[in-house]
């Protein structure tokens, strides 16, 4: 308190305060110097949040004066009790020592002699207070000061004990004594008498003897209990050389009925007394030899069967309690309204069981849970509950839902629609693609099925999209993984032939172009999936499926009949992509950041890239032969280049430089071509083959097409040709799925697909989601 | 947020003797959560005590909602969010009390209990230290849910002591658990589903030393039209008459029945997500 720490130095009661030695819950203690006697004196201080509380002050004060009556060499002396400057003070006599616990510290054990001498004192000065009708009700070796000259002094007289003990006062974690040595009945809230004091001192020789506590547990609740229900112990078990009337006496004092004590310390201090001197007769009668057995004299027979009947019967009480623990907690816990069956108890010990192996924070202490409404009925009720309201809610979604979007998604599907038809065939050459976009609605569908397919699929996009907003895309990973798989097998309904024969025409089915377009949803899905921040471990493994998906489908979209080259660099592209590929996977497996997404994502496209490549380079090669071939044979008279490049080529040829200029034609040479339009060479070129080839080798087609390449090749020179060739041959597959969705039901299968992906994620969002919510 | 409407009301009295109040109430409608801390102890800061109890629960709740304070993964992983959230709102608010309490000598050794109710869903979590109470009003019938940690009812849990004896016990207000007494305390959890026309009440030590059981039980089925704050002070009112040794504090908390919801809020709830 402020104010106790500002009394250092000042005056009370003729006393100067000199400093603090103690502060406990009730006041605090000082040194202080009386001025008249000039002597060391101790003054102990009422808290002044007490001050006020009247009971509070009286019992101080009447305590105080009780004790200032005792003039008793074992109790400390009380000079003055009073009242001024609004503190309440007791003024006693200050002692320079130590408190018998510190002696025990230092000392583990004391001889049993001076131990003796010690608690005779202290029961004679126990046995005058009580003869006054003060009970200390705090009696332990921290209350016991033993002076410099080994007198023992009981201090700290009940004074603020009693007041904690009020019912009116505030509540307190502590109870009044100290639980190592508090009596049966004090703990157990029950009226005092001298004889709680008398347990106290029985405790305090079994633990000044032994140098251990009678009773020890993990916190006070369980010391409190043992000293209510368990048997007393044997200090002679801790220490040899206890004599058994003395450990007979502590188990005596320590009885847990009152009536089965010493009665009065003055009992006990002259048992202690006579002993002692009976003792002493032996030891001289038998010349110092050792003490022989005085168990068996008279008085101490009876002691001996008091305690043994006090335990025996505490311990049949305990055994009775724990038959019938639930009619007695029942009564105390009482059950909420609803429950029905187990008793709260043996819930408690089943969930304390449960929170005692859950791990928790370093600052938690583990917690105690209690579910009072475990019970069955109740639950059950909630549960089916819970249940229909996840059916409604299910059903309503599944029905509802989809019907209300699909007012708002028609438009949308309307303008889907005509792209669909649009990509495919209803083209009308010569009107604009605005003009083709409002024709295509009024015309008939291409196929029968289309229409459906497309309208069906993109409805349930849109739903699932709208249900689940990307955030929960991953809860369906599996539904798209099946049904990605089941829809690419798909195709195999997809011609009007019995099922039976689709074997036969597998071959057909799964053409470069159906695997182009698996393809293309592969690579989309994976690389979205690289972009995918926090995937999930499925996510992860639908990434890596996707990515070798992607690879196979590579490799087999560009499968044509022209096998690939085995030109060294090329002929490797495969290891490479196939190198890329698994870095695209590694990252799907093992890393989950998105930081690194650009790389795999690039890893993933590579190893695409190196595939196609090597897919198409034998098609690329095959042309390019014919192309060499062909200009050997055909007749373009070449012109003589201007003089400016004539010179500047004798130039290098002299200094020995080659700068390949023939590789950039329309710089270094001319020829019949260069000064036609592009019709017209195009018509020569086209007439020069036909005459070369005899118009056999090439059909309408591959004719225009090589019109073209030989057409930019005497235009441009060599290398814009290549690349011309590099183009059309990299494009290859898609031109050829381009060219046969006009004839086969390709964009059908895509719709199937999207459709079936578009369910499968509906379901399983819907389905699990509700286990969320 | 609880699926019910639920209503709050909140009192505390001083009482009749004593200088100060060193009780705590605390709602929010906002969180759904209802706090009664009865501090004791120091030389004159059981208010502070019962004060940071109350706040710092409320506040970790409040983070831990907005997602201002994550629960540590680690931190009894197997209960469900509610508890988890209140629990460590409770750890959390027993060791500021306690570091508080380290300070300075005027708050050396304050405590409080605290008895706290969070409503989340259709359950009810309540964190209990101490000897505050919660009961629960259903269906007419009034029980005492939580159990008092004091040394009186500890003897009576063991059958040492008839229930009769511990009201009139010298050791009452002995507590076995308290906040702020140590840094590590252990927290009694409770949950259970609540229902419409529940009546909870929460009350500091003064109401049940005023009024019995049956007497609360009493006033609580009577006003049953009667608005929460006049019930809540008419239970403190009477408390104070027969007793009034004690601070009184009272937070009672109606679960309303359902309100029929127009069918814009219905469709809303349809397309929230």
């Amino acid at each position: 308190m402020t104010e106790s720490v500002s009394l250092v130095g000042k005056e009370i009661s003729g006393c100067t305060i000199l400093q603090k030695v103690a502060e406990g819950g009730m006041g605090a203690v000082y040194k202080a110097r009386h001025k008249a006697l000039n002597r060391i004196v101790c003054v102990k201080v009422l808290s002044p949040s007490l001050a006020n509380d009247k009971k509070a002050v009286e019992l101080f004060l009447t305590e105080a004066r009780a004790i200032a009556e005792l003039d008793h060499p074992n109790i400390v002396n009380v000079y003055n009790v009073g009242r001024e400057q609004g503190y309440y003070f007791i003024v006693m006599s200050y002692i320079e020592g130590q408190t018998l616990s510190q002696i025990i510290k230092k000392h583990k054990q004391l001889p049993i002699g001076i131990i003796l001498g010690l608690f005779e004192g202290v029961l004679s000065g126990l046995d005058a207070a009580h003869s006054k009708g003060i009970i200390h009700r705090d009696i332990k070796p921290s209350n016991i000061l033993i002076t410099q000259e080994g007198q023992p002094k009981i201090v700290d007289f009940g004074i603020a004990k009693k007041i904690g003990k009020d019912k009116t006062t505030t509540k307190t974690t502590e109870l009044a004594g100290t639980a190592y040595f508090i009596a049966p009945e004090q703990a157990l809230g029950k009226d005092l008498d001298t004889r709680a004091d008398l347990y106290s001192v029985g405790a305090s020789l079994f633990y000044v003897l032994t140098g251990r506590f009678p009773y020890s547990g993990r916190n006070t609740i369980e010391i409190i209990q043992k000293h209510i229900n368990d048997p007393v112990p044997d200090p002679a078990i801790y220490r040899q050389d206890i004599p058994p009337w003395l450990s007979r006496a502590v188990q005596r004092l320590m009885a847990k009925q009152p009536d089965d004590r010493f009665q009065t310390a003055k009992e006990a201090f002259l048992f202690f007394q006579r002993m002692r001197a009976e003792e002493q007769r032996k030891i001289k009668e038998s010349d110092g030899e050792k003490i022989v057995n005085l168990s068996e004299e008279g008085p101490l027979r009876l002691v001996k069967d008091e305690v043994f009947n006090t335990t025996t019967s505490i311990k049949m009480e305990r055994a009775f309690q724990k038959q019938q623990p639930a009619a007695k907690v029942q009564r105390t816990s009482a059950l909420p309204p609803l429950v029905q069956g187990n008793t709260v108890k043996e819930q408690r010990k089943k969930v304390w069981s449960q929170a005692n192996s859950m791990p928790g924070l370093p600052t938690t202490d583990k917690a105690k849970t209690a579910k009072i409404y475990q019970a069955k009925a109740a639950p059950q009720l909630y549960k089916v509950r819970k249940l229909a309201d996840t059916t409604i809610r299910f059903l309503m979604k599944l029905c509802v839902l989809p019907l209300l979007l699909g007012i708002i998604v028609a438009g949308i599907v309307f303008l889907f629609h005509s792209w669909g038809k649009v990509a495919s065939v209803h083209t009308v050459s010569g009107v604009g693609l605005g003009q083709n976009l409002i024709n295509s609605l009024f015309s008939q569908p291409y196929a029968p099925s289309q229409f459906h397919w497309m309208l069906l699929s993109l409805t349930s996009l849109l739903v699932v999209w709208l249900l689940n907003r990307v955030k929960s895309y991953s809860h369906s990973i599996t539904f798209i993984v099946l049904t990605a798989v089941v829809a690419y097998l798909a195709g195999l309904c997809a011609p009007q032939i019995p099922l039976l024969h689709v074997s036969s025409v597998t071959r057909y089915i799964f053409s470069p172009e159906y695997n182009l377009a698996y393809l293309l949803l592969a690579l989309l899905g994976s690389l979205v999936l690289c972009f995918t921040i926090n995937r999930s471990m499925g996510q992860g493994v639908l990434g890596a499926t996707l990515v070798v998906a992607t690879l196979v489908l590579t490799y087999f979209s560009t499968r044509f009949s022209i096998p690939p080259t085995t030109l060294r660099p090329v002929a490797l592209f495969p290891f490479l992509g196939m190198a890329l590929g698994l870095g695209a996977i590694s990252f799907f497996v093992t890393a989950q950041k998105k930081d690194s997404a650009l790389g795999p994502a690039l890893f993933l496209l590579g190893g695409v890239a190196c595939l196609w490549i090597y897919g198409v380079s034998g098609i690329q090669e095959t042309t390019l032969t014919t192309l060499t071939t062909l200009t050997q044979k055909v007749n373009i008279k070449q012109i003589a280049p201007p003089t400016d490049v004539q010179q500047a080529a004798q130039e290098e040829k002299r200094y020995n430089i080659n700068s390949k200029r023939e590789l950039f034609a329309p710089k270094n040479s001319t020829n019949e071509l260069t000064h036609l339009s592009e019709d017209d060479s195009a018509k020569r070129i086209e007439r020069e083959i036909i005459r070369v080839t005899g118009g056999q080798a090439f059909n309408e087609r591959s004719l225009a097409l090589f019109t073209h390449f030989l057409t930019t090749y005497y235009k441009g020179g060599y290398s814009p040709m290549k690349y011309k060739v590099w183009l059309y041959t990299m494009g290859l597959p898609f031109d050829n799925f381009n060219r046969n969705a006009q004839t086969n039901d390709v964009y059908s299968l895509l719709l199937i697909i999207l459709f079936a992906c578009s369910v499968g994620s509906c379901i399983g969002t819907i389905v699990l989601r509700e286990k969320y919510e | 947020m609880s699926s019910f409407d639920i209503e709050f009301a909140a009192v505390t009295e001083i009482g009749k003797i004593r200088e100060k109040n060193e009780d705590n109430v605390l709602i929010s409608s906002d969180l759904s959560l209802g706090v009664v801390a009865d501090g004791m102890g120091g030389h004159s800061a059981g208010e502070i005590a019962s004060n940071i109890a109350s706040l710092v629960l409320a506040e970790t709740i409040r983070k831990i909602n907005h997602q201002q304070l994550n629960i540590p993964p680690s931190f009894l992983p197997k209960l469900d969010l509610s508890s988890r959230k209140l629990l460590l709102a409770a750890n959390l608010a027993n060791e500021a009390i306690f570091s508080t309490a380290q300070t300075s000598t005027i708050y050396k050794m304050m405590g409080t209990t605290m008895t706290g109710v969070l409503l989340e869903g259709d359950i009810a979590t309540i964190v209990h230290v101490g000897d505050s109470r919660l009961y629960l009003q259903r269906d007419n019938k009034f029980t005492q849910i939580t159990t008092d940690h004091s040394l009186a009812m500890e003897h009576v849990r063991r059958g040492l002591l008839t229930k009769e004896e511990a009201n009139h016990s010298r050791i009452q207000n002995v507590l076995t658990r308290a906040m702020g007494i140590k840094r590590n305390i252990e927290f009694d959890l409770l949950r259970f589903p609540i229902q419409a026309n529940d009546t909870l009440l929460l009350c500091s030590d003064g109401l049940y030393k005023g009024l019995n059981d049956s007497q609360m039980a009493q006033i609580l089925q009577q006003g049953h039209q009667t608005p929460l704050v006049r019930l809540c002070k008419q239970l403190v009112r009477c408390a104070n008459d027969n007793d009034g040794q004690d601070n009184i504090s009272t937070v009672l908390i109606k679960i309303l029945p359902p309100r029929k919801i127009s069918l814009k809020q219905r469709l809303k709830k349809l397309f929230s997500f």
